[in-house]
Order: C-alpha cells, then sequence, then structure tokens
C-alpha cells in the first residue's frame, strides 16, 4: 500500500515490468462508495487525464506508444492520490523489428507460392495427360 | 466476477438455457447417427458431405471460443493490425482447400492426418506428428472446455466445475450418438447462430457510436494502436498466419472434413468457408474497439468479448436478454470446436493408436463400440485436465511453433516426389525446440515464425540432399 490510502495492487509487478506492447494492466482493491479515480501521466508532458472513475477493481491500459507514462489511484473524487507507479512501454529495436518482419515475409511467401506452384505444376500435368 | 455484473442471468436462467441447448444437440445427435451404419459413415459422414455444409462445418469449427474471445483482444491491444492478424488465420483454411483436392486424389481412401504421416515419413515421422499433434488437440479442447466453465461462472454464476462439466457432457452425447454426422450437421447450425449473433451486436454497437468517433477516440487515447509500424502487431500478423497454417495443414479435424467431403466440392467448401471467416475477427474485432467511446471499462482483457457485448447490449435497452444471448453464441461456439476436437481426436486414436500401434483390426460390428469407449475416455481425460483449472491455454499458445514446423513437411509430402525424410524430421525437432525457446527469450508473437522458418529451411535442404523416393513410392506421387 502507499502512503496516501488506495494503492494498486499489483505495483511491485508493474514497477519491474517493461510492456513490449503497450498494454498495462492496472489492479486495486474494489471499494464501497463512489468509486476511484485513476490518471495517467506521460513523462517529459504536463498533460495528464483521468483513465477510469468507478466502481471496477482494475482497468485495461492499450495503445500506448514507446515511452514512460505513470499511473495514480485516488478513492472518491476528493480522497488523496496514491504514489504514483511509473511504467516503461518499449518495443522491440527497430533492427529486430526489421530483420523478423523479413524473415517472415519470405517464410509466408514460400510456403504459399511452393503451394500455389504445387497445385499449378499439377493441374498442367493432368491437362497434359 | 463484476465486470459483467450488468448483464449476468439468473443461475436459474442460467441451467435452463444451456440445458436446453444441450437437449437440442443430443436429440439432433441422436437423430442424425442414424445414418451412420457402419465405420465409414461414423467416422467420415459417408465421405458425401456437400458444399453448404463442408463450408459451414469448416467455417463453424474455427470459429472457436478463441475467436470469439480472442479476436476482441487482439483488436484492443494490438489494434489495427491485431485485427488483420487474426483474420489471417483464414488463409490457412483457403490454402488447405488446395491441399484438400491434392489429398483427395492421393489417398481416396484415406481416413486421418495419421495415415499420411507413416506413409510419407514411416514410423519415426508418424510418432513425432502424434506428439505434437496430440499435444496441441489436448491443449486445445482442454482450453475449450476450461473456457466453457469459465464462461458459464461469469454469465449465470454456474460454479466452474457443474459448468465446465456440463459442456463437455453435453458434447461427449451428441459426438458419442452421432459421430461426424451429429458434429458437421451441428457445427452448421451453431455456425449460423454465431454469425447472426455477431452480426446483431455489431450492428447495435454502430448505432451507439460511429465510425469516426472510434476513430477519433482511439486517435487521441490509444494511438499506438492506429501505427502503422506497431512491432508487436505487425508481428503478430506473420505469426498468427504461420499458427493457422501449422493448425488447418496438419490437424486431424481438418483432414477428417477433407475425407468426409465429396471430393469435387472439398475444394470449394474449404475455400468458402475461409472466404466466410475472415471477416468475423474484424467484426469481433471492431465492436471491441467501440469501447473507449462508449466507456466501457476493460478490467479483464480476455473478458473483453462479453464485457463489450453484454455492456452494448444494455445500452440498447436489451439487458434483460444480453447474457442469454451471449452465452447462446459462446456456448455455440465452444461447442463447435469441442466436438469435432472430440471426433477428430477419437478417430486418431482408434485408427492410428488401436489399429497401427496395437495391430487391432475392426470390422464394424466391434467399431461402434470401441469408438464409444474411445470417445467417451478423450471426453474424461479432458474433463481430468480440466478440473485443476490449470492455464492450459498457455499450452495451446506454446504449441504454435510445434504446429508450426509441420507446414512445410505437409507441403512437400503431398507435391515434392523426393525428399531427405531424416533431414524433413530434423528440421521439425529443431524447429520445435527454436520456437519455443523465442516464445520465452523473445516473445510469444515470433514462436511460431521462427519454427516455421527452421522447418522450412531443412525440409528445402532435403529436396537437394540425398533426397530418397522410397517412401513416396508408396504414396502414388507423380
Amino acid at each position: 500500500m502507499g502512503s496516501f490510502g488506495i494503492d494498486f495492487s499489483n505495483r511491485d509487478a508493474l514497477e519491474n515490468t517493461v510492456s513490449d506492447n503497450g498494454v498495462v494492466t492496472l489492479q486495486w482493491d474494489a471499494v464501497a462508495g463512489e468509486g476511484v479515480e485513476v490518471e495517467q501521466v506521460r513523462s517529459g508532458t504536463n498533460g495528464s487525464k483521468i483513465l477510469y472513475s468507478g466502481k471496477d477493481a482494475a482497468t485495461v491500459v492499450t495503445g500506448l506508444r514507446e515511452g514512460r507514462y505513470s499511473f495514480r489511484i485516488r478513492e472518491s473524487k476528493a480522497g488523496a492520490w496514491s504514489e504514483p507507479v511509473p511504467i516503461e512501454v518499449k518495443f522491440v529495436s527497430p533492427r529486430q523489428l526489421y530483420s523478423l518482419l523479413i524473415l517472415g515475409g519470405i517464410v509466408v511467401i514460400a510456403t504459399i507460392g511452393t503451394i500455389v506452384r504445387g497445385a499449378l505444376s499439377l493441374s498442367e500435368k493432368e491437362g497434359e495427360a | 466476477m463484476s465486470i459483467l455484473s450488468a448483464s449476468t442471468v439468473s443461475r436459474e436462467t442460467g441451467w435452463i438455457v444451456v440445458c436446453l441447448l444441450g437437449v437440442i444437440w443430443v436429440g439432433l445427435g441422436v437423430l442424425w447417427g442414424k445414418k451412420a451404419k457402419n465405420s465409414e459413415g461414423f467416422m467420415l459422414a459417408g465421405r458425401n458431405v456437400g458444399l453448404s455444409l463442408g463450408s459451414a462445418t469448416a467455417m463453424a469449427t474455427w470459429v472457436t471460443s478463441n475467436t470469439t474471445m480472442l479476436a476482441p483482444v487482439f483488436a484492443l491491444t494490438l489494434g489495427v493490425w491485431g485485427m488483420v492478424a487474426y483474420s489471417t488465420a483464414s488463409f490457412g483454411l483457403l490454402l488447405f482447400a488446395v491441399l484438400a483436392g491434392r489429398i483427395r486424389t492421393l489417398m481416396p481412401e484415406g481416413v486421418t492426418a495419421g495415415d499420411f504421416f507413416r506413409m510419407r515419413y514411416g514410423q519415426a515421422g508418424w510418432g513425432i506428428f502424434l506428439v505434437i499433434t496430440m499435444l496441441y488437440s489436448l491443449s486445445w479442447l482442454v482450453s475449450m472446455a476450461i473456457a466453457g466453465g469459465d464462461l458459464l461462472y461469469a454469465l449465470a454464476g454456474i460454479p466452474y466445475l457443474e459448468g465446465m462439466s456440463l459442456i463437455l457432457l453435453v458434447c461427449v452425447l451428441y459426438t458419442l450418438f452421432g459421430g461426424l454426422y451429429a458434429v458437421i450437421g451441428t457445427d452448421f447450425i451453431q455456425s449460423i447462430i454465431i454469425l447472426v449473433g455477431i452480426v446483431l451486436i455489431g450492428s447495435l454497437a454502430f448505432q451507439q457510436v460511429s465510425v469516426s468517433e472510434v476513430y477519433e477516440h482511439v486517435r487521441v487515447h490509444q494511438p499506438a494502436l492506429l501505427d502503422i509500424a506497431m512491432p508487436a502487431a505487425l508481428l503478430a500478423v506473420f505469426n498468427n498466419m504461420l499458427f493457422g497454417f501449422g493448425e488447418v495443414f496438419h490437424n486431424n479435424v481438418w483432414w477428417s472434413r477433407a475425407f468426409a467431403m465429396k471430393k469435387s466440392v472439398a475444394r470449394k467448401a474449404f475455400a468458402l468457408s475461409g472466404f466466410l471467416w475472415f471477416p468475423i475477427p474484424i467484426a469481433a474485432g471492431c465492436i471491441a474497439l467501440t469501447a473507449g467511446p462508449l466507456g466501457i471499462n476493460i478490467a479483464d482483457e480476455n473478458q473483453t468479448g462479453p464485457t463489450v457485448a453484454a455492456a452494448i447490449m444494455e445500452n440498447a435497452g436489451l439487458g434483460s436478454v444480453a447474457g442469454v444471448v451471449i452465452l447462446i453464441v459462446l456456448f455455440c461456439s465452444m461447442a463447435s470446436s469441442i466436438d469435432s476436437l472430440l471426433a477428430a481426436t477419437s478417430d486418431l486414436l482408434i485408427r492410428d493408436v488401436q489399429e497401427k500401434v496395437f495391430g487391432k483390426k475392426l470390422n464394424d460390428k466391434n467399431f461402434r463400440r470401441q469408438a464409444s469407449l474411445v470417445i467417451i475416455s478423450v471426453g474424461l481425460l479432458a474433463w481430468l485436465l480440466a478440473l485443476p483449472h490449470w492455464p492450459i491455454v498457455q499450452v495451446l499458445f506454446l504449441s504454435g511453433p510445434l504446429v508450426g514446423s509441420l507446414i512445410w513437411p505437409v507441403i512437400a509430402g503431398l507435391f515434392w516426389r523426393r525428399v531427405n525424410v531424416k533431414l524433413v524430421l530434423a528440421g521439425v525437432v529443431l524447429g520445435s525446440v527454436i520456437g519455443v525457446t523465442a516464445y520465452y527469450m523473445v516473445a510469444w508473437y515470433v514462436a511460431t515464425l521462427m519454427g516455421a522458418g527452421v522447418s522450412m529451411l531443412f525440409t528445402i535442404a532435403a529436396r537437394l540432399v540425398n533426397p530418397d523416393s522410397a517412401l513416396a513410392s508408396r504414396f502414388r506421387i507423380t
């Protein structure tokens, strides 16, 4: 638990994990009353936004671009914010990405090409016969 | 399970819906099972399945709970490329259309995929195939049973053990009575129900929010979902496509359908099912993308589909029937896969293990009794494995590189006369090992690609280095 009351129950896991696909799941213990508010801040910007407001006990954040983000939570709209939890989103390196994409392209084209070629050559043989 | 609380049906209603569906499927199984006069009728529906039933059964089998549950997750987490990635699994059906014609020509009397591997790659190849396909089929079957139990608990509060047991029992019963006739017939009805459900929920979603509003929300709040170069999503396209190729090309679920269809319709039926299946994950994915603009919170990404569908129906004033509709659609999508897996896996065990390993040749008289015993045993094994609620879906995902490494051996076996069998099999084993390693060391979205890539290199080399035509001669490859 953070020093102000409600906190993310998976804080340790969040702090020690780098998201490679821009997806983060934030979890906390459900509270009665008005529920909670969860806020997102992207490092290096002044902007923040309320991600979730309600009575659920988790929210899945998707579509984050590479960068450092922090999230904090508070009980009801007047409660104190928890300490922010930092999250890093880091995709695979461009070099690794392009190597794997080239490999994927070769395997898929070769697979489809071999099947189509095999079928065409058989139909030609059948035509000749 | 609070995420679906707005639309959960009562436990009584849940039991009534599921029992009603169960009675219908079992009743149809008994009715259609009367057509099966001999072993060929029971296992291959008399090799007489036409175009409409053939394409519907292939499509329905491919619409698993993974499609209705996972396609929305792909859209929500990987965006536009994620939807495309999931849809590329249809290419497996389209390409299998080409292979199906060849399979019927080469093996007019064939019964299982095991026949092909044994004839083409000998006992060693057949053994490797059996290990991979049983691991894959059982993990698919058990993960479906677990998903069924989870679904009934989430939607109707039916305890996991009761729900999981119920869905397995229903599928075992109608497969037991009706064989492939029942599986194909129920698949046809189930595929229509699934399509109607997805179209209904999709229509309701886009009555509540416009496409431009969805686009604007995603652009502002989930920008990576629209990025053309999102690495995980781009790599998922190739990985998913190859996973789909591997699943369809090797598994007896598809081979048994190829053998069951009339030779003249096999190609058309698989091609049609591929075209019909392609838009389903995109439709299911689009529904998931409306979550943000409609203010629907996703608390568990694995429940994205049911959560969004329930909220959309609630918004449309259909809250009281939302749970029932979702329950019916998802129950059908699970049943259509469980029955196919039960039938195909049982065929494989009877034909390949009982007859070939133990040398017990079955005549039509004792076949039905043996088939019943095997179907019940497979159902019981699946039940026992589903009982502890292990995360077996991880085993299914992990089987991607294993089935991916069988893609090229199938292609080579069907189209090439001469290959070096040892080299092909070495490629399957090494591809599986490297793919599984990549799963853990890199990410899930490269595992199947690595497995298929390594196997491809070895199979191509096997055509050039000391190729052997001895096995091909048994197979009448010209």
